[in-house]
């Protein structure tokens, strides 16, 4: 600072003085309000009760933000209450009327498969034997492992509507029946009868059939 | 200082302008407020129409609060002054490239009539800005910052963008022009 030259407004001479006169030119006040309405009208500052207010660059970040942040909040729930809606489970729960007789056959076709695929493999103890088939001889007969199901469920198979696919019940019922064809003809035979009386019009009536015939050859009453 | 320094009275450090130009970090509002009125001359002096000084003052303040964020304290008076270089020699060449039209009837005022100056200080304002007119822009720049803006010549270097021995030797320059234009016009 102090290697500064001399400034020749201070000095005496005529140039001096008309720096030192120059120096006073500053813009009038209405001048500096019209330029200050200027930069309202481009809204650079506001117009408050009190003068302008400045409004800082990182304000208007953060606002744009949070407008985008309500906008994407916003559309998720839109998004999630349409999938909300449209959802099977939460249309019953409103007591709109469920559409499952199709999606509930599947589930129960399904269901006999496995557990027909599981019979070859699932010991029972004769006593679950005998008190799933009463009347049955209690023997060391394995028989495939039903499934645990729901009451509505088992409402659905013994009230099954012709041509119905298999459920699980009838289809071990069936399977007990063609194991026990070897060791007891009778009990094959009678659970042949049963599956006719619970399941009449079943898909797995030539099945049936064809266990009751050879049942019948071998000796079942 | 370079040998070729005209004056050898140094200043001494204005406490006063140390505190002005310390580094502080003042709002867009604060820096209107302090600068607004000087920023007008400035431009006027830096070879602004003076029809155009009040397009020109706003347009420096735009760019102000445009580059704000940008601005990491220290002299606001030498950061508007560098937007000023800037925003003037956009508005000189706008000037060039649409010279003012010679019309029968004069145009509009835009300025209000400068009532306050007595007829001798407007007389010396039209002498200088006749002088300034007559020097090389580079030149003109720092003379403006420097003789009558006050800056440091450090700040006046910054603000017109040329290195410090740069800025000197124009001033010594534009300072030995005018001293010569002024003598021609006395004689």
């Amino acid at each position: 600072m102090t290697d500064e030259p001399a400034r020749m407004s201070q000095q005496p001479d005529a140039l001096g003085q008309l720096l030192q006169n120059a120096k006073g030119d500053v813009l009038p006040d209405a001048a500096v309000s019209r330029v200050h309405d200027g930069l309202i009208g481009a809204g650079i500052v506001g117009a408050g009760p009190g003068g302008s207010t400045p409004i800082p660059g990182w304000l208007g970040k953060v606002k744009v933000a949070l407008i985008k942040a309500r906008l994407v909040v916003l559309t998720l729930g839109v998004v999630g209450g349409a999938y909300w809606w449209s959802s099977s489970d939460k249309a019953e729960e409103r007591g709109v009327p469920a559409r499952p007789v199709p999606d509930e056959k599947q589930r129960i076709a399904v269901e006999s498969q496995s557990a027909t695929k599981k019979a070859a493999h699932a010991p029972v103890s004769p006593q679950e034997q005998a008190a799933e088939v009463p009347g049955a001889i209690v023997g060391t007969a394995t028989r495939p492992r039903v499934e645990t199901r729901t009451v509505a469920t088992a409402a659905i198979a013994s009230t099954a509507v012709p041509a119905a696919l298999p459920t699980p019940r009838e289809g071990a019922l069936l399977l007990e029946a063609r194991r026990a064809l070897d060791s007891n003809p009778g009990l094959a035979g009678s659970l042949v009868k049963q599956h006719e009386r619970e399941f009449p019009a079943s898909q797995l009536a030539p099945e049936r059939s064809r266990i009751a015939a050879e049942a019948a050859r071998r000796g079942a009453p | 200082m370079s040998k070729g320094h005209q004056s050898t009275e140094p200043l001494q450090a204005d406490p006063l302008q140390a505190a002005a130009e310390a580094a502080v970090h003042l709002t867009f509002e604060e820096i209107f407020k302090a600068e607004a009125s000087q920023v007008g001359r400035t431009l006027r002096y830096l070879g602004v129409r003076e029809a155009n000084v009040e397009d020109a003052c706003q347009e420096v303040f735009i760019v102000a609060h445009r580059r704000l964020s940008q601005f990491q304290g220290g002299s606001a008076r030498a950061w508007i002054r560098q937007i000023c270089v800037h925003v003037a020699n956009n508005q000189r060449r706008s000037q060039r490239r649409h010279p003012e039209d010679c019309t029968a009837d004069p145009p509009e005022v835009t300025v209000q009539p400068e009532q306050y100056l007595d007829a001798e200080r407007r007389q010396q304002r039209r002498q200088l800005l006749a002088l300034l007119e007559q020097l090389p822009q580079e030149q003109r720049d720092v003379f403006v910052l420097f003789e009558i803006e006050e800056l440091t010549m450090p700040k006046t270097a910054e603000a017109v963008g040329c290195a410090l021995q740069t800025a000197y030797s124009r001033l010594y320059a534009a300072r030995k022009k005018m001293q010569a234009l002024l003598q021609g016009i006395a004689t």
